[in-house]
């Protein structure tokens, strides 16, 4: 992020250093950097630790791990910044799954079966968004309702078992690779970066900061408030969706039961990644650093040989010390001045 | 409990279940001397019962009496109780009881018991009552099953079980594998340092997996004790490049992981003898309520049970030589 | 009569004003004493000091000759000093009781509250004080009045020598003011004695023994309310320079640039009439609560309307909601500079254009060097300080906030530009430049209606005064007529 001077920096110091350690300041203060620099520092300990950390296998089945939650993460990255949160995304994820897997094994051809699993996404979120504005239910419980909805459908549709006997040719998603990576990662990746420019640059996803930011200076400033957050939770509800789709092509079945607790792993990612629970704040590239984060952990527990039993305990202990860190060091950095001189 | 994918469906009231429950319920008219017998399920609409009622049906045509099904959609305890109470209130010749807690059907249970319905339970049971029998699966020879599997296709090597920690009977199905391995197969090593916590999920299960075999290259077999284990564990195998390389089996089946049989992705699978459980506790009833059992001269009065209290309806082990017969059935 | 507190050369420095300069206010036994002046005078920092709110950068308090320093409000309780803020700090879901005792509930010796000795505790305050409230209510279910009521119940149940109440009447209606001040007069009689900020003249002439007047932060006087006249308080609390903090007011072009007919809001008898010409500068004075925001908000779009029609260049427009308003060329800008107005958390440049992102973008996206552009011209424009653009506008002093939330507005290039109490908190010379520029925009034909509850303000800045009461515009002055004794009686309908 570029320094906008606007008033005269004091000109007389020309020290040579001075650019660099500008720029390192400006760094440090990017939210991302503290995150950023702990998943570096880790993945270089399990390597030294190990020498097994950056195998091409190793490193697939990490992004593999995270992929389909990159997916969801980008719409609940949008919920958190609008000052909400989705909890249905985990039961949105089983039911996307599921209403394709039940249209291909009807012989409804693949584009349209997905299209099919992410209308009924879109339609979750759709409802949502509306109960959330119109009806002024909270996030809260509206996606809570949706949560148990959503789920209850994909038992219904699936009478309980999961979905097999899906064309192989749906499998390509999931399972094949492009140029010697994952299918699933590419687009995973794709649409990290496509959700994160539109959310730095979109004029229409800048909104969504407005709205979470101050809810009634957006109304002010004439933006239209429901729309914005009917969109969010639309858009969270056909990520979700496609999603549990993706998840389908990778493991070959769809699972009525699939995505149970992502909606907390998810959102976990997101606010370790710098998302706001009081919203406007937060970035979709800060939330996959939270996801590659607890990646990192699991794996490592277990490349460290942490007895299965302790993993659990490990890993909220570490999630603790990571957060608690990085708060601290957000606050020391937002320090109110104490006086502004004008 | 036998059926790990109930963990997630505790946490929802099921729509359709309420349907496929009515369904199944509906009571036939039936002729004024013909015996009834219910099967009484909690999370009625999953098929995982299906397969048990159709043996306690196959029973129920061989002995010429009608066989009906009920129980509560949910995952509700009050709800189950509530069923078995209106059942009994029906007078039925007989129950089979698959038990969502044990000690708070205890006492209608025992009710029945007392007002001589004969009553066993299947599948999942509850030990401290007066019910005649329970048939279920034994966790731990399901373990040693799965050991002797693997067994006798690796020579050496490691072997990994994804499975739930906190999960009793997967705990059991664990420690049968572990044991059995450790006790015939001194050239595989396994044990708790092996273990993969799955969290019931095949995403769970992939990631953890692909870590350990990092962790531990050497590993050459896989027990998955529940179905999303064995999804995930397959997964994760073919990923990394190793379903040739690595024995698998895995527990439990639906479509899905007979597919993955059929196509190589998985090396084999263990049935529960849910069948068994219907079709057998069917049998059991029937004998009670038609007096055709003599242990000793009168067991009623002797207060001795005359069926045996523990049944293990076993497990079978599904690869790809057998695994056409458990399609469509 | 002796000195039961005094306090002496008490000064206040905040951010980019001078608060309190070297003022004094002496207090004696059983007196009720009115402290009056302008908004942003120092009376409610004055009274927060002696709350132990915040503390004094220099200066002395003594309580019956010794000095003391209280640092927290509970030390001030301590010392017998109870205070009932503008701001109501009841906690809405408990009760009545629950909120008079809060931290002093009676217990029994197992710690658990005592709730019939509570109730009738607090019956008993209420009683005194002729509130007909009950104890067992919860505080969310109570008018305002009622709330205030319970609030100086509060203060009173610690048997405090001294009250401090800042505006306790602003909320109630005039029946019920009447009953409060007779309570204040028993209290005072019982040897309570009262500090009473007030901005309502008539109140104080009624009540008080004695009056403090302050301004800009400055000890003017204090008198005895016999021996003075209400004209006298008013030349005292205004009698100031305006100096060249004004511009020159501007000359009207006579084209009606907006016509509002009988424009009536829900739950409100009165219907609303006024026009506003290109290049004017339109005040609205009034009361604080007297309806003005409420007009604004309507007119902008923000809050529902019951009847009326509003005509723009002859025109009939409807707006319901802002984003009409703006595409209509009006901006409002909010009283409530950090809830409603600024998006604190966000950047400096981010606040500007969250009005025009339209115009800040390109097919879809914003396009970050318009945005820097636009940013920086209102920041040179408006001489904004700030290290960046890039800055969180909260921590920008309060002018320099004002001027990003004004920013926003002008980045519309608006035809009419409502500005509510646009200077309010912040300092002189911020206050100056926003005025010059809201000037500024009328010469280029720009109608601009300026909502203040200062006086100054209003006289300086406006063409034309419209003042407020309960709701009606009821007054009208032009910018000649208008001093600030007539829009004072005005104002509180004298």
């Amino acid at each position: 992020m570029a320094s906008e001077s606007v008033k005269k920096v004091s000109a007389q110091k020309n020290n040579m250093a001075r650019p660099l350690i500008n720029f390192l300041t400006q760094l440090v203060k990017v939210r991302e950097f503290a995150l950023v620099a702990m998943i570096i520092l880790i993945a270089v300990g399990l390597e030294l630790y190990t020498g097994r950390f950056f195998t091409t296998v190793n490193l697939n089945a990490i992004s593999l791990g995270f992929s389909t939650s990159a997916v969801i993460v980008f719409g609940m990255t949008m919920a958190l910044v609008s000052g909400g949160f989705d909890l249905s995304v985990g039961s949105v994820f089983a039911l996307g799954g599921v209403v394709t897997a039940s249209a291909l094994r009807a012989d409804i051809p693949i584009p349209l079966a997905i299209l099919a699993g992410l209308s009924v996404g879109l339609l979750a979120g759709l409802t949502n968004g509306l109960l959330i504005t119109k009806v002024k239910i909270n996030p809260f419980i509206t996606t809570l309702g949706m949560m148990g909805i959503a789920r209850g459908a994909s038992l219904a549709v699936t009478k309980g078992t999961t979905l097999a006997g899906l064309p192989p040719e749906f499998f390509v998603y999931g399972q094949n690779k492009t140029f010697d990576l994952f299918n699933l990662i590419i687009i995973a990746f794709f649409i990290i970066i496509v959700g994160d420019v539109l959310m730095r640059r979109a004029s229409a996803f800048r909104q969504i900061y407005y709205v979470g930011g101050n809810e009634e200076a957006a109304r002010l400033s004439g933006i239209n408030i429901d729309r914005v957050k009917i969109a969010v939770y639309t858009m969270s509800g056909i990520f979700a969706a496609l999603a549990g789709i993706l998840s389908v092509s990778r493991f070959t079945v769809a699972d009525p039961g699939a995505g149970t607790g992502e909606e907390l792993r998810i959102i976990a990612a997101c606010i370790i990644g710098g998302c706001s629970l009081q919203g406007g704040r937060g970035t979709v590239i800060g939330g996959l650093f939270g996801l590659i984060f607890v990646g990192l952990i699991n794996n490592g527990m277990i490349l460290l040989r942490v007895p299965v039993y302790w993993q659990q305990l490990s890993m909220g202990i570490v999630l603790l010390l990571a957060v608690g860190f990085d708060t601290l060091s957000q606050r020391w950095q937002l320090r109110p001045r104490v006086r502004q001189s004008s | 409990m036998n059926v790990n994918r109930r963990d997630f469906l505790k946490k929802s009231g099921i729509a359709a279940a309420a349907a496929f429950a009515a369904s199944q319920g509906v009571k036939v008219t039936r002729a004024q001397d013909m015996q009834t017998y219910y099967m009484v399920s909690f999370l009625s609409g999953i098929s995982y019962w299906a397969d048990a009622f159709r043996g306690m049906q196959d029973a129920a045509e061989y002995l010429g009496v009608e066989a009906v099904y009920t129980g509560t959609p949910e995952y509700d305890i009050t709800g189950e109780v509530r069923v078995l109470e209106e059942t009994l209130g029906l007078q039925p010749d007989g129950v089979l009881l698959t038990v969502i807690q044990a000690d708070a059907l205890q006492p209608t249970i025992d009710n029945a018991i007392g007002s001589g319905i004969p009553l066993v339970t299947f599948d999942a049971d509850s030990p401290l009552s007066n019910r005649y029998s329970f048939l279920g699966t034994g966790n731990y020879s399901a373990g040693v099953t799965a050991a002797r599997y693997i067994g006798g296709l690796a020579d050496g090597g490691k072997a990994a079980v994804v499975t739930v920690p906190s999960q009793n009977n997967l705990a059991q199905r664990t420690q049968g594998f572990i044991d059995t391995i450790n006790a015939e197969y001194p050239n595989i090593e396994t044990g708790d340092q092996f273990i993969v916590d799955n969290q019931n999920t095949s995403e769970q299960a992939a990631s953890g997996l692909s870590a350990l075999l990092q962790a531990e290259p050497d590993i050459r077999a896989v027990f998955s004790s529940n179905a999303q284990a064995a999804i995930g564990a397959a997964s994760a195998l073919r990923e990394a490049g190793l379903v040739d390389t690595v024995h698998h089996i895995g527990f439990d089946f639906d479509e899905g992981t007979l597919d993955l049989i059929d196509n190589g992705q998985l090396g084999a699978t263990l049935a529960q003898g849910t069948w068994q459980m219907g079709f057998w506790g069917m049998m059991f009833t029937y004998m009670v309520r038609n007096s055709m059992i003599e242990s000793v001269s009168d067991w009623m009065a002797a207060g001795i049970s005359p069926l045996p209290p523990n049944v293990d309806t076993g497990v079978v082990v599904i690869n790809q030589s057998n695994s056409q017969f458990w399609r469509a059935t | 009569m002796t000195s039961l507190l005094t306090a002496s050369n008490i000064t206040k420095q905040f951010p980019g004003t001078l608060a309190l300069d070297n003022v004094q206010l002496d207090l004696q036994a059983g007196e009720i004493h009115a402290v009056i002046g302008e908004n942003g005078a120092g009376k409610s920092t004055l009274m927060k000091i002696l709350a132990g709110v915040i503390s004094a950068d220099s200066g002395q308090i003594h309580l019956n000759g010794e000095p003391i320093n209280p640092t927290t409000p509970g030390e001030a309780l301590a010392l017998g000093i109870a205070t009932v803020h503008q701001e109501l700090s009841l906690i809405p879901t408990l009760t009545v009781a629950e909120n008079i005792f809060p931290g002093r509930l009676p217990t029994n010796r197992f710690g658990m509250v005592r709730y019939g000795e509570l109730f009738k505790r607090a019956q008993s305050i209420l009683s005194k004080l002729n509130v007909a409230v009950d104890p067992r209510a919860s505080v969310e279910k109570l008018s305002i009045a009622n709330q205030q009521l319970v609030e100086i119940a509060k203060a009173i149940s610690s048997d405090c020598k001294i009250l401090i109440l800042d505006e306790p009447t602003s909320a109630l209606t005039d029946h019920e003011a009447d009953q409060l001040l007779a309570f204040l007069k028993r209290l005072a009689q019982d040897g309570v004695s009262i500090v009473y900020i007030s901005h309502k003249l008539k109140e104080i002439f009624m009540t008080a023994n004695r009056v403090t007047i302050l301004r800009d932060g400055k000890f003017v006087g204090t008198h005895q309310v016999s021996e003075i006249k209400p004209d006298d308080v008013i030349r005292m609390m205004v009698g100031r320079e305006l100096g060249n903090i004004y511009p020159d007011k501007g000359k009207e072009t006579g084209v009606t640039l907006l016509e509002v007919q009988d424009l009536r809001l829900p739950e409100t008898r009165v219907s609303n009439s006024f026009h506003l010409l290109e290049g004017e500068i339109l005040g609205f004075a009034g009361l604080i609560g007297s309806g003005r925001s409420e007009l604004a908000h309507a007119l902008f779009g923000a809050a529902p309307k019951l009847s009326g029609t509003i005509r723009l260049h002859g025109q009939e427009v409807h707006i319901h909601s802002p984003k009409q308003a703006i595409k209509l060329g009006i901006g409002y800008l909010t009283e409530d500079r950090k809830q409603a107005g600024l998006f604190l958390e966000m950047s400096l440049k981010q606040n500007v254009s969250a009005t025009v992102l339209n115009k800040v973008s390109q097919a879809g996206f914003v396009k970050p060097e318009r945005e820097r552009q636009l940013a920086r011209e209102y920041v040179q424009r408006l001489s904004v300080s700030t290290s960046s653009i890039e800055q969180e506008v909260r921590r920008l002093s309060g002018g320099n906030q004002q001027k990003i939330l004004l920013s926003k507005w002008l980045a519309i290039q608006p035809r009419i530009l409502i500005v509510d109490e646009p200077t309010r908190g912040i300092d002189v010379g911020a206050k100056k430049e926003i005025h010059h520029l809201l000037r500024s925009l009328c010469e280029k034909g720009v109608g601009v209606i300026i909502i203040s509850s200062e006086l100054p303000e209003i006289l300086g800045m406006c063409d034309r005064v419209l003042v407020m009461h309960e709701g009606a515009i009821i007054a009208e002055y032009s910018g000649r007529e208008a001093t600030e004794e007539n829009i004072i009686r005005s104002a509180s309908n004298h």
